[in-house]
């Protein structure tokens, strides 16, 4: 099985403008993130631990939140969330029932290479988990 | 993980039954596999009654302060399981809530999980060093206990 980590790191090596990646369980609890809290606060660009854990619980909610009454509206699950302002944006997306991907993207991102790109980090891993 | 390995296997208990003797060989690797786990402090594996079978740690200080509270973090799981599966909680002597499946004790020093071994009496723990290590190790016993299931045939 892959490490979650290298996973990680390859997909953040992989997006231009990434400032962190991470995987998060639906009960809101961080799972892996890269980079670490202490190479992302040298870079100078990912969030903090806190930050993050809080961003991560914060994406949990939102989740959850549009997952429930959204989904019947659309009559399918919710897979993916894009939050886009001008400085950047987050994108989550499902990997399986337990878990999601999300990544911090700076606004020199491009986001079809980011969807596409997590998109397949996904897939990846909810074959591994299955 | 840095820093030498302390094993540990409990024998003060005189009525130690074979059954745990045999056991903690066996339960080496699956140990080596939770401390491995970043953030981990101690893995042991302990009889319901709260009693360290077998158990391997960063360093004996942590190994030591979990041992301590091993017995007591069993105890409180043991009567909310029982007060879930009475019904207390759900009133009128009807469970709204399963048994939990894990628990997770937060002491200042890092927290402590707690997971039943499938098919036995036993119970996994694992101390972290953070809180920030919880979402990590819950992933990573999920993983280890499915494997051992299915290893044993259970």
């Amino acid at each position: 099985m892959a490490n979650l980590e290298d996973v990680l790191a390859g997909l953040w090596a992989q997006l231009p403008g990434c400032r962190v990646a991470a995987v998060v369980g639906m009960d809101g609890l961080l799972v892996e993130r890269h980079p670490s809290v202490a190479v992302g606060a040298a870079l100078g660009s990912a969030p903090g631990g806190d930050e993050l854990e809080y961003l991560a619980a914060d994406l949990t909610t939102a989740f959850t939140l549009v997952g429930g009454e959204l989904s019947k509206q659309l009559g399918s699950r919710v897979d993916e969330l894009v939050a886009l302002g001008e400085s950047g944006g987050y994108l989550a997306r499902r990997v399986d029932a337990n878990l999601f991907l999300f990544v911090v993207v700076g606004a020199t991102a491009d986001l079809g290479v980011v969807r596409s790109s997590v998109a397949g980090v996904c897939e990846q891993l909810a074959a591994e988990f299955a | 993980m840095s820093g030498s390995l302390v094993d540990a296997e409990r024998v003060d208990e005189a009525d130690r039954s074979d059954a745990a003797n045999g056991a903690a060989p066996a339960f080496e690797a699956l140990l080596d596999e939770l401390l491995a786990v970043r953030g981990a402090t101690v893995a042991a594996v302990a009889d319901g009654g709260g009693v360290v079978l077998a158990a391997r740690a960063a360093d004996e200080a942590a190994l030591l302060r979990t041992t301590d509270v091993v017995t007591s973090a069993l105890a409180a799981a043991a009567a909310l399981t029982g007060l879930l599966e009475d019904g207390a909680v759900g009133g009128a002597g009807r469970s709204a809530v399963a048994a939990p499946r894990q628990v997770m004790v937060n002491l200042d020093d890092g927290p402590i999980l707690l997971a039943p071994l499938t098919a036995s009496d036993h119970v996994l723990v694992l101390a972290l060093a953070s809180e920030a290590d919880i979402g990590r190790a819950r992933f990573a016993l999920k993983g280890i206990l499915a494997r051992s299931a299915k290893a044993s045939g259970a």
